[in-house]
C-alpha cells in the first residue's frame, strides 16, 4: 500500500512537472512543431469509387501502423482521414458532394482501435492560423515510366512527373492544389513526384530517412505532416493477413446507418430479430 | 471480438448485389441480363426455402420492376417480395449516396445467403463483413452468373478472415 502511494506520488509529481513545462511555452512555441506528433495524409485518384477507396484506407492504416512500430514511442503518427467526394457513382447532384467527413459513414472510435485517426477538419484546426495550414511535404505517387521491368522489385525514387502536375507553385513559393476542395486553406512547402513500385511499407523507410522537420516555423503555419497523393499506386502489405483484417474489422459503420439498415430489415422481414445474431 | 464460423445465420432473406450501369458493358459475359438474374433469384429462393429477396443495385426503379416481373413470371414470386432500400428525401439528405450504399451493404451482409456481382468492390466489402460476422463461406462467396454461364458458375474468390 505504501509502495503504491509512493508510486502515485512520483507519478503525480512527474505529471505536474510536465504540466509546468507546458505552461511555460507560449502559444507559438507550443505549436505542433515542438511536439512529436506527425500527421500522415493521403488522397486517391479522383476516378476511384467508394469501395476501392475503402480498400486503400486499409493499405494506409497498415502503413501508419508500421510507421508507429518503427518509430520511437514518443513519435506519434496519426492518420488524417481524407474527406469524401465528389465520387462518380454518387448521382444525387443536389446534395452535398465534397468535404464529407468520415463520421457520416464510419464509426471513428472504432477506426481508432487500429491506428489513431483524425478527420481532416480537425487537422485544419492544428494550424496556428485559422485561414491557412502548410503541409511541409506533398508527394504524388506514380508508376515508373519505364514499366515494371522483368522482375518484380520494390523501388522508390523522386522523378520527373509523368503526368500533368496537380500542384502548382505560385509566386509565394508554396504549392497549391485540390486538397479535397480546401484549396484556399491548404498549401504545401515542398512538392515532388515519387515513382513507386511495391508495398505501402516502402514509404516507412523513405519517411524515416528523408524527412526532416525545420525548426523555423510559425509564420508559415506548418504542421508536421506528409501527404501522398495517388496512394492507390502502392500495394497492400500482408493482403488478406492478420493486420489486413484488424484494419478491416475496425471499419465499423456509423451507428445511424446501422439503425437504418436494422429498421428496414425488421419492418420488411417481420421483426425477426431472434434469428439474427446473438450480439 | 472473434466470432466463430457458423455463428452467424442471417435473416430469412436472400441478399443480392446486382451491379448494372457501366458493368453491363465493362464485364460482358459475367453480368446477367435482368431475365437471367431473375432466374437465379428464383433458383436460390426455392432452393433455400426463402420467400424474400433484398437487392442492392445501382440501377433505376424501371429495371428493378422489370426484374420483379421476370421473377413473377418464372417462379410466381410476387413483386412485393423483392425489396430494395430507397431512403426518403429527408433521410438521403442526411446520409447522402454513400450512406445509402452502406445501408445496402449492411442489409446484404445480414442476409441468410448472399450473391454478389463479378469482381465488384461493393460485393467484396459485403463478403468481408460476412466473414467478420462468422457466416459459413458457402453462404457468402457467391456471384451472379452471366447469361452464358448457367446458374452455377465459378464462385467468387474466397477471402478467409484471419485472427
Amino acid at each position: 500500500m505504501l509502495l503504491f502511494l509512493l508510486f502515485l506520488f512520483i507519478f503525480q509529481s512527474c505529471y505536474s512537472l510536465s504540466d509546468r513545462n507546458n505552461e511555460q511555452c507560449t502559444k507559438d512555441s507550443c505549436s505542433s512543431l515542438t511536439s512529436s506528433t506527425y500527421y500522415f495524409l493521403y488522397d486517391i485518384n479522383h476516378g476511384e469509387g467508394f469501395n476501392l477507396r475503402r480498400d486503400v484506407y486499409i493499405r494506409m492504416a497498415n502503413l501508419v501502423n508500421k510507421l508507429r512500430e518503427h518509430t520511437s514511442p514518443e513519435s506519434n503518427w496519426i492518420l488524417v482521414l481524407p474527406p469524401w467526394g465528389p465520387l462518380y457513382h454518387w448521382f444525387s447532384y443536389n446534395l452535398q458532394r465534397t468535404q464529407i467527413p468520415w463520421s457520416l459513414f464510419f464509426d471513428i472510435t472504432s477506426l481508432s482501435h487500429f491506428v489513431s485517426v483524425i478527420e481532416f477538419e480537425d487537422f485544419l484546426r492544428l494550424s496556428t492560423s485559422t485561414s491557412i495550414i502548410t503541409i511541409p511535404y506533398v508527394y504524388t505517387l506514380q508508376h515508373f515510366s519505364e514499366g515494371w521491368g522483368e522482375n518484380f522489385e520494390e523501388k522508390l525514387e523522386v522523378r520527373k512527373c509523368n503526368e500533368e502536375i496537380m500542384y502548382e507553385k505560385r509566386n509565394d513559393n508554396y504549392y497549391y492544389g485540390w486538397f479535397f476542395g480546401y484549396e484556399n486553406r491548404v498549401r504545401a512547402k515542398q512538392f515532388q513526384c515519387l515513382s513507386a513500385q511495391g508495398f505501402v511499407t516502402i514509404l516507412v523507410d523513405f519517411l524515416l530517412n528523408n524527412i526532416t522537420w525545420s525548426q523555423d516555423i510559425n509564420e508559415e503555419h506548418i504542421v508536421k505532416s506528409v501527404m501522398f497523393d495517388r496512394a492507390e499506386t502502392l500495394l497492400h502489405v500482408d493482403y488478406g493477413g492478420y493486420n489486413y483484417w484488424r484494419a478491416r474489422r475496425s471499419m465499423r459503420y456509423a451507428k445511424r446507418l446501422i439503425n437504418l439498415g436494422r429498421n428496414c430489415v425488421f419492418i420488411t422481414v417481420f421483426c425477426i430479430e431472434s434469428v439474427f445474431f446473438s450480439s | 471480438m472473434k466470432r466463430h464460423r457458423g455463428q452467424a445465420f442471417g435473416g430469412p432473406y436472400l441478399g443480392i448485389h446486382l451491379r448494372r450501369r457501366d458493368y453491363v458493358k465493362a464485364r460482358p459475359g459475367h453480368v446477367p441480363s435482368l431475365e437471367h438474374a431473375a432466374r437465379q433469384v428464383c433458383h436460390h429462393l426455392i432452393r433455400l426455402n426463402l420467400s424474400l429477396a433484398f437487392i442492392a443495385t445501382d440501377t433505376d426503379e424501371n429495371e428493378i420492376n422489370e426484374l420483379r416481373q421476370h421473377v413473377y413470371q418464372i417462379c410466381n414470386i410476387s413483386t412485393n417480395q423483392i425489396y430494395t432500400y430507397r431512403p426518403n428525401e429527408k433521410i438521403l439528405e442526411k446520409i447522402l449516396d454513400g450512406g445509402k450504399a452502406i445501408v445496402d451493404q449492411w442489409i446484404c451482409a445480414h442476409a441468410r445467403y448472399f450473391i454478389g456481382s463479378y469482381e465488384s468492390t461493393f460485393s467484396f466489402r459485403i463478403q468481408e463483413d460476412r466473414e467478420i460476422f462468422g457466416f459459413q463461406q458457402d453462404l457468402t462467396f457467391n456471384r451472379l452468373c452471366g447469361d452464358h454461364e448457367g446458374i452455377s458458375c465459378e464462385k467468387s474468390t474466397i477471402w478467409s478472415i484471419v485472427y
